[in-house]
């Protein structure tokens, strides 16, 4: 797991929304990235969104870099498998036997920008949202009963009690001599060996988990008081308006 | 607080979710969804070189956690909340894929529980769960090929590519889900679920069978 994509506490303009509006945002732009095919449009969402990036998540340059590299290098790979494969009709340049459309270079461009912009956009709304508003504006805005909501924190309390299961089984494993071996089937047995009492050392914590949440009255009451609230703020309001405005006017454009 | 606690009626408790459920819920989605995030990686790497028919192969591990829970469990929308659930975390912890993961994960959700309502939640067999990981597979495979731009690449190689998914979504999602689900059955942990209630009765049929 890359720390990019983590929350980061700083003081901007994307770490004041609340999480519903920049769930809005995330789905605008996931529509207008689905809307174009052509590299130019796509250039232009990505740039917006890597701007946005830099100026109302005050997120530096190197930190989106860092997230992001991996993802660029496949990208690379992806675009050149693209240029190769995807028909076209006007030859842009030849390589040796190779053909080189236009269209293609073009249409490959635009899915790797495509790529690339859903990535920056969930990046910038893993570090500017706070996992627990997360699960409050679930529960108070978009009332989702917090018996189902809170099964995210179960979730995320136990990543790092697993992590250190997962080492400590290795450890086991690797004292008695049963270390990484090589070659397809024991590979496919190191699979098995390791992810089978990992997976029964968490079920066997399942139950002593759930009596204690009920010990403490988790599900006995329909609702549930809360320390922090979650609010719209009004410039949230007007950024995720715009936002949806912009997208409806983009899709009625594009129809018709 | 004078909110008087009503106790919740029979019937509604065979189908209501209970406490000790969400949370087998939880971890398994935390399992798969840590373990996604490094075939994440492995993804990337197959996509780059071969494009949407490399990436098949490993697509039936994403729905796993779905279609084991389901199994597990036994009551209606047990597959989608889970995954579902597994789409969130995977974007809090940190998938790079973000809202496709969380989009593809909610689909593969709504298949699996279609698979399994068509038995009406009743039948827990091979046949089943091959169905439950099978249906995992179209949904997100429309909704895949025009995000990505497979519909481009021509027809051959999307057939190729949606009966490798179908393969991998039966071996990989239902039918593993099964093999890893009997076997947590068989080490006694998984007691008070419905899996361990019907296995006994199954066993107990058997027995009489015998005497008799």
């Amino acid at each position: 797991m890359s720390l990019s994509f983590q929350f980061h506490e700083k003081k901007s303009f994307m770490h004041s929304l609340d999480p519903v509006t920049k769930l809005i945002w995330m789905l605008c732009i996931s529509v207008l990235v689905f809307l174009y095919e052509t590299s130019l449009p796509q250039f232009i969402l990505f740039t917006i969104v890597f701007s946005s990036a830099l100026i109302l998540a005050k997120l530096s340059i190197g930190f989106v870099i860092r997230g992001i590299w991996i993802m660029l290098l496949f990208s690379i790979g992806f675009f050149i498998l693209q240029v190769l494969l995807v028909p076209g009709e006007n030859v842009l340049f030849t390589m040796g036997p190779l053909n080189i459309y236009s269209e293609s270079v073009d249409f490959a461009l635009a899915i790797t920008l495509r790529i690339l912009t859903i990535f920056t956009t969930s990046l910038i709304f893993v570090a500017t949202s706070d996992p627990r508003d997360i699960v409050n504006s679930l529960t108070q805005k978009m009332k989702v009963p917090y018996r189902y909501a809170y099964s995210i924190f179960v979730a995320l309390r136990f990543v790092p009690t697993l992590e250190q299961e997962a080492k400590v089984i290795e450890a086991a494993q690797t004292i008695r001599g049963v270390g990484k071996q090589k070659g397809l089937k024991n590979k496919a047995l190191n699979m098995k060996r390791f992810t089978l009492p990992l997976l029964m050392g968490a079920v066997r914590r399942v139950r002593v988990t759930a009596n204690t949440m009920e010990a403490k009255g988790y599900g006995a009451y329909s609702d549930r008081t809360y320390i922090r609230k979650v609010s719209y703020t009004a410039s949230g309001v007007m950024f995720g308006a715009v936002w949806c405005i912009t997208t409806v006017y983009l899709i009625v454009e594009r129809i018709i | 607080m004078s909110t008087v606690v009503k106790a919740v009626s029979n019937s509604r408790k065979m189908k209501r979710l209970t406490t000790v459920d969400i949370v087998l819920i939880a971890i398994l989605a935390i399992v798969n969804g840590v373990a996604m995030t490094y075939i994440a990686m492995l993804n990337q790497l197959l996509t780059a070189i071969g494009g949407p028919i490399l990436t098949s192969i490993t697509l039936g591990l994403y729905s796993i956690s779905g279609v084991l829970a389901a199994y597990i469990i036994r009551k209606p929308g047990v597959a989608f909340f889970t995954l579902t659930l597994a789409g969130v975390v995977q974007i809090i912890s940190g998938n790079p894929n973000g809202l496709v993961s969380l989009i593809a994960a909610t689909t593969d959700g709504l298949g699996v529980e279609i698979g399994f309502a068509l038995f009406r939640y009743k039948r827990w067999d091979w046949l089943s769960t091959a169905v439950a990981g099978l249906l995992a597979v179209p949904l997100w495979f429309i909704v895949a090929s025009f995000w990505f731009g497979y519909y481009k690449w021509g027809i051959t190689i999307l057939l190729i590519a949606f009966v490798i998914r179908c393969v991998s979504g039966i071996i990989l999602s239902g039918w593993l889900s099964k093999i890893v689900g009997d076997i947590l059955a068989g080490t006694n942990i998984l007691k008070g679920f419905n899996i361990h209630k019907q296995r006994k009765k199954e066993v107990n049929k058997d027995e009489s069978h015998y005497s008799a």
